[in-house]
């Protein structure tokens, strides 16, 4: 595949999310698919940022820790990051004392980078501008070198700033001067001449939380609760900005115990609600997880990871809560965990919890990550269609007693009605309680009861599907992961594939209860099996292991440094460890 | 003194009562409290379908399957959120939370101060017995300072919370206090704090026969002093209230303290360009209508 990065770099708050926002739509316009991301540390000012951009002329869904070309929006940035940019790249800055980055320019000249100096901040004046306009100013100049038609990149700026109509016009002037102070792009153009356009327009670019946001809306969820947790705030800002379309209740509760409560309340009594943290909230929630399993109500809880313990790092990535979520709660009971592995699956995941919730009665928990969250990526719009809804309600009142609400039965589900819609009343009682939930101390009755809730997922991996194999179905080597593993691999197939190694991707959604078959299947190919998890311990693949009961994988490739997986480390790990089965 | 219309619906209310037995101590605070609660249920015709009990955890939470009613039995001192949650789902119901002091003043405080902050138009019944009794009698954040308790052996050694004084000082909406002693002034308060359009929160210093033999039933008789009786007690005056809730030891004033018409009910607060949700049953609105997202893409 024909791909392309740019990383820009900068100090937090120097512009480059919108500077990435109008490169990102300008090259969207030109037809290519694009896959952007962020990284920043947790403060609102200063700090270094990195928005990494990779844009190619077929689906893309990763990117590498080094650039192509980066765009320095300032010296602090560049100093940073300029070891990043790959032998015989480009750097684009507007730095003007050159002195001062003397140093910096010999090494990379070494390394062979070409360094285009732009006088950023005299040719913004020399418009008319401020100091403000002069990354528009280096988006000309980059847009210049890249050999992209400059109506492309115009637009995209008139569309980023159409409600500053003053501004605009110099800022239009500050991006044509960038744009012709670059003369000499003869030899960057050239390794786009291999691109092909395509036609985007069954797309929309979409982060992960926007896509859970969504899959809100479509699961007809009516309340959301939450307490601010980054990387998770965002999904609490979209539903709150929908709300006046989608009339859902979206209130910010004072904690996380506060956000579950209200929760399991309105779910209690009817609704659909959902409810999003990261790891640290999570914790909060836990002993409500265990209230909502005992009185069989459905609960949705998504965690958008990051790296702990504690406050760990708040605005990085990370795969490690799947223990957590696995076996949080006290007491045993039946639950479901899956993962969301992009903005594309998000609304259908969330979509699917909430059917598997209310059908079983049970919690489900949703993982996300950092990087699937805030990463922005081409979606399909036809994947943001409602699924049905399943609610599994007794609505009929006939022949119901108070009796049925708890019954035992054999996959451990009884008839739930909404409270106060009837004359037949039942105890949500989270003591432990008989079937109609009057409590008991009974010995015989307590196991039953312990019995019926947790019988239910027994049953409920039968109904779900085997995780789904991406790639090749007869590869050289197979890969098992869930969440955005699947991101990096969706790249790392195509990739490998060019040079004549065929890789199967098994990805897995649901991540408890767990399905072996399609497992067993490609174990039982002979081939490489391996494990690309984000955490240290291999927390997935031990979970597999002691369900399938012998050694699976080959070798595991474990990343917790808060980064996301870089396409050429999952590739340079593939390659060193092909035929490698049962070593 | 008769209620005629009480005894007209003598019935309905021992309907609410079950067969098997409760499981609180001989003469305990909790038989008036609910008592009064399934009067003033009935004396406001309400029905199953109309009323959601919510319970805490502790001897009043053992209550939750002492009555013939729709009842949700949650965690200890969670009780206001989840309330909160099942009245925002479904308007239309009357939802009414009890807990104790142990839940409401240390284990779940913030909520409290939360749930009057919001306004929740729901009712919320403290138990007060000034100590915790399902865990055999330890000193509660409203202890009176010096008692002995369970784990306390040479007394308490901080000073105890006003709760009036404090939910005072929160800018609520209704704010009552009546002891488990007078099952018809209890019934009374309740009826007003069901009828009260917001965070309806009523406190009852309730009778501890087994652990706290400081301040029994009498000993409240002996000091109730209800507003209603006192001349130029201004119930929508919030310092007079706060003044009057001071005493804790000679006057206790009982009654509705303290009310505000003029404070927004969380629900009405929260309505999005003219659309209430009080006029929602988000219960039946689940897969009602096809969901199309094409504008928020």
């Amino acid at each position: 595949m024909n791909r392309y990065q740019i990383n820009i770099v900068g100090e937090s708050g120097s512009g480059l999310l919108s500077t990435g926002e109008i490169l990102v739509d300008a090259l969207m316009e030109a037809g290519y698919f694009v896959f952007a991301d962020r990284e920043f540390p947790s403060l609102i000012k200063g700090g270094y940022s990195c928005f990494s951009l990779v844009f190619s002329d077929e689906m893309v869904s990763s990117y590498n820790e080094s650039c192509d070309l980066m765009l320095g929006l300032d010296k602090q940035g560049m100093q940073e990051f300029n070891e990043r940019i790959v032998e015989g790249g480009y750097l684009v800055h507007g730095y003007e004392r050159l002195s001062g980055i003397a140093d910096m320019t010999k090494d990379l000249l070494k390394r062979d980078v070409k360094v285009y100096d732009i006088e950023s901040r005299k040719l913004a004046k020399s418009v008319g501008g401020n100091v403000l306009m002069t990354n528009v100013v280096l988006i000309g100049s980059l847009w210049k070198l890249l050999g992209l038609d400059y109506g492309l990149v115009e637009s995209a700026v008139k569309r980023k700033f159409a409600s500053k109509p003053k501004l605009l016009e110099i800022d239009l002037l500050a991006l044509r001067a960038g744009y012709d102070d670059v003369k000499s792009v003869d030899k960057l153009k050239k390794i786009f001449e291999n691109f092909n356009e395509s036609n985007l327009d069954e797309y929309t670019l979409m982060d992960g939380n926007k896509s859970v946001a969504l899959g809100a809306v479509l699961a007809d969820c009516k309340t959301y609760y939450a307490y601010p947790m980054s990387p998770s705030s965002s999904i609490l800002t979209y539903l709150a900005d929908w709300s006046p379309q989608t009339n859902m209740m979206v209130k910010q509760a004072e904690d996380e115990i506060t956000a579950v409560q209200l929760n399991i309340g309105s779910s209690y009594a009817g609704t659909r609600a959902m409810t999003a943290t990261s790891g640290g909230g999570f914790d909060l929630m836990t002993e409500s997880l265990s209230l909502a399993a005992m009185i069989e109500v459905p609960l949705v809880l998504v965690d958008v990871q990051r790296p702990g313990p504690a406050t760990g790092l708040p605005t990085w990535t990370a795969q490690a809560d799947l223990d957590l979520l696995t076996n949080a709660g006290h007491g045993e009971y039946s639950r479901v965990v899956m993962s969301v592995s992009s903005a594309d699956d998000g609304a259908a995941v969330i979509q699917d919890a909430f059917n598997l919730a209310e059908k079983w009665q049970i919690p489900v928990l949703v993982m996300s990550e950092k990087f699937i969250a805030d990463s922005k990526k081409l979606v399909l719009k036809s994947d943001f269609e409602q699924i049905e809804i399943d609610r599994n309600l007794t609505s009929s009142s006939e022949d119901l007693v108070s009796q049925m609400r708890y019954g035992l039965s054999e996959n451990g589900v009884s008839p739930r009605w909404i409270p106060a819609s009837n004359s037949v009343p039942y105890y949500a009682n989270g003591d432990e309680h008989f079937i109609d939930g009057r409590l008991t101390e009974d010995a015989k009755k307590s196991e039953l009861m312990i019995d019926k809730r947790a019988r239910k997922v027994e049953y409920l991996v039968k109904e779900l599907p085997e995780p789904e194999l991406f790639g090749e179905e007869d590869a050289d080597v197979y890969v098992v992961g869930f969440g955005s593993t699947k991101l990096v691999m969706d790249d790392v197939v195509k990739v490998l594939d060019k040079s004549g190694v065929r890789v199967g991707y098994l990805h897995y959604k649901y991540l408890y209860p767990l399905k072996l078959d399609k497992l067993t299947e490609v174990y039982q190919s002979g081939k490489s099996v391996l494990l690309v998890e984000g955490n240290r311990a291999g927390q997935f693949g031990k979970s597999i292991e002691s369900e399938f009961k012998r050694d699976v994988f080959a070798s595991r490739l474990l990343k917790y440094d808060g980064r996301p997986f870089y396409l050429d480390e999952v590739v340079e790990f593939i390659e060193s460890n092909l035929n490698t089965h049962g070593k | 003194m008769v209620n005629k219309k009480l005894l007209s619906c003598a019935d309905k209310i021992c309907d609410l009562g079950v067969e098997w037995k409760t499981t609180w101590c001989s003469n305990c605070g909790n038989y008036g409290i609910q008592n009064a609660l399934n009067r003033a249920i009935v004396l406001e015709d309400l029905g199953l379908e109309d009323v959601i009990l919510c319970y805490d955890v502790g001897c009043n939470g053992n209550g939750s399957d002492k009555v013939d009613m729709f009842t949700v039995h949650g965690l200890h001192g969670r009780v206001l959120p989840l309330a909160a949650g099942v009245k925002t789902a479904n308007p239309r119901v009357k939802v009414i939370a009890s807990a104790g002091d142990g839940a409401t003043m240390s284990e779940g405080v913030n909520h409290l101060v939360h749930a009057v902050r919001n306004d929740y138009p729901i009712m919320f019944i403290l138990h007060n017995n000034e100590n915790y009794g399902l865990t055999t009698g330890q000193a509660s954040a409203t202890t009176r300072k010096g008692i002995e308790r369970n784990a306390s052996p040479y007394g308490t050694v901080v000073d105890e919370l006003n709760v009036c004084q404090f939910v005072l000082s929160l800018k609520p909406s209704f704010v009552a206090r009546t002891y488990s002693g007078r099952v018809e002034h209890m019934t009374d308060i309740f009826r007003k704090a069901m009828n009260h359009n917001g965070f309806a929160f009523v406190e009852v210093m309730q009778a501890c026969p087994t652990y706290n033999k400081e301040t029994p039933d009498e000993w409240y008789e002996q000091r109730f002093t209800d507003v209603i009786d006192m001349k130029d007690y201004d119930c929508n005056d919030i310092w007079q209230a706060r003044k009057i809730v001071e005493d804790m030891d000679i006057d206790v004033a009982m009654g509705v303290l303290y009310e505000n018409p003029e404070k927004t009910d969380f629900l009405s607060a929260s309505e999005i360009e003219g659309m209430s949700f009080w006029n929602r049953d988000m219960t039946k609105e689940v897969g009602a209508k096809r969901v199309d997202v094409s504008s928020l893409l």
